[in-house]
């Protein structure tokens, strides 16, 4: 999570009077964690790609209208949240056993191995749940957002998360191999 | 042995109840009141207490995922597609995403002529049938009398028929024909 938040309001309301230097800071702070949500949500690196550019432009074309009582973040996680899902509908779940490139987890080749199968089967089960839960999974776990964080972030209530959750632990607790848990200490 | 039955299949629909509240007690939004409810069960019951190891161990599971770093040039990609659009809005040629989407009220139109359409070829089909509706009938099947006492299926829809006509003939046959017929009965 970033640290300059209040800076985050006064760059997006610079940007909404045109101000392209202020929209390129916007870009510099949060491409990171915008591709990591795009990234864990949709599998694909080439799709994320897509998403978070047309996230940061909306981000933009939007900033005029900004009202800089409404947090800057939770703004910008609705858009890339709805655009998200939106992709997620126009595509089929990508199953896939490979992993993409991740960083090196250390110099051990087993630890490596290792690493990108447990990698990759979490993909997988990940990619087996519907889309808004694994959405709801994505903002709980990576994002630690509470359940009024996602709820306004998806645009639902805050019962709804709740619901969305249970049932995509329910079913990543079947998807996820037990052996996963015991093998790799988690 | 009934009674110890009855005992644990009374056990296991509690423990549906409180499992349903795991989620929320994992996530730190149960309430505290249904926490001490929650933790008086699990310190009696080594089934809940499982299934609630089993989903806290989900996260560390989903820390596994990995994500490849953004490719380096993603900012100023960004930044260059928004300089793209800014000149593009700025020189009145803007691209559309989408094609150019038609008006709502394009639709409706089109909708309600062929609705109107439908119901106008309908109604005609009813009158062109020789068996469909004809006004003064109560059936779908119409049976028209003649001035002889026979029955002329729907066409004196069409009569007067000019005399010496096929139809004026046909009629003819028709009324003479259907008494022949009454007489094998």
């Amino acid at each position: 999570m970033p640290e300059h938040a209040t800076e985050d309001e006064h760059l997006l309301l610079a940007a909404g009077r045109g101000d392209l230097d202020a929209f390129a800071e916007i870009v510099k702070r949060h491409q990171t964690w915008a591709w990591r949500i795009a990234c864990r949500f949709l599998g694909q690196t080439q799709n994320a790609e897509d998403v978070v550019q047309e996230a940061f432009l909306r981000l933009l074309q939007a900033a005029p209208r900004y009202d800089p009582r409404a947090a800057f973040r939770t703004y910008f996680y609705r858009i890339i949240t709805r655009l998200c899902l939106d992709q997620a509908e126009k595509k089929h779940p990508f199953y896939t056993d490979c992993p993409p490139d991740i960083p090196d987890p250390g110099p051990d080749p087993a630890a490596q191995i290792m690493h990108r199968e447990t990698s990759a089967a979490v993909r997988a089960a990940l990619d087996r749940l519907p889309a808004n839960q694994r959405m709801a999974v994505v903002l709980r776990y990576h994002e630690d957002l509470n359940y009024i964080g996602i709820a306004e972030a998806m645009q639902i209530s805050a019962k709804s998360v709740e619901r969305l959750l249970s049932r995509a632990r329910k079913r990543l607790r079947k998807l996820l191999p037990a052996q996963d848990y015991r093998e790799n200490n988690f | 042995m009934a009674r110890l039955m009855t005992k644990e299949v009374s056990c296991m629909a509690g423990c549906r109840t409180y499992r349903r509240r795991f989620s929320a007690y994992l996530d730190g939004e149960l309430s505290i009141k249904k926490q001490r409810v929650l933790a008086d069960h699990l310190a009696t019951c080594s089934g809940c207490c499982r299934e609630l190891a089993a989903l806290e161990r989900l996260g560390p599971a989903l820390a596994r995922l990995d994500v490849a770093p953004p490719p380096a040039d993603l900012e100023s990609r960004i930044v260059a597609a928004a300089r793209r659009r800014r000149e593009e809005r700025a020189s009145g040629s803007s691209v559309r995403l989408r094609p150019a989407a038609m008006p709502a009220w394009s639709w409706g139109m089109k909708a309600a002529g062929a609705a109107a359409m439908v119901v106008a070829m309908l109604y005609l089909g009813q009158f062109v049938s020789t068996r469909g509706w004809l006004p003064g009938s109560r059936g779908g099947r119409a049976a028209i009398s003649t001035t002889e006492g026979s029955a002329a299926e729907g066409l004196e829809w069409f009569a007067p028929a000019p005399p010496g006509s096929l139809l004026s003939g046909y009629l003819a046959m028709a009324g003479q024909k259907l008494p022949a017929d009454r007489t094998h009965h």
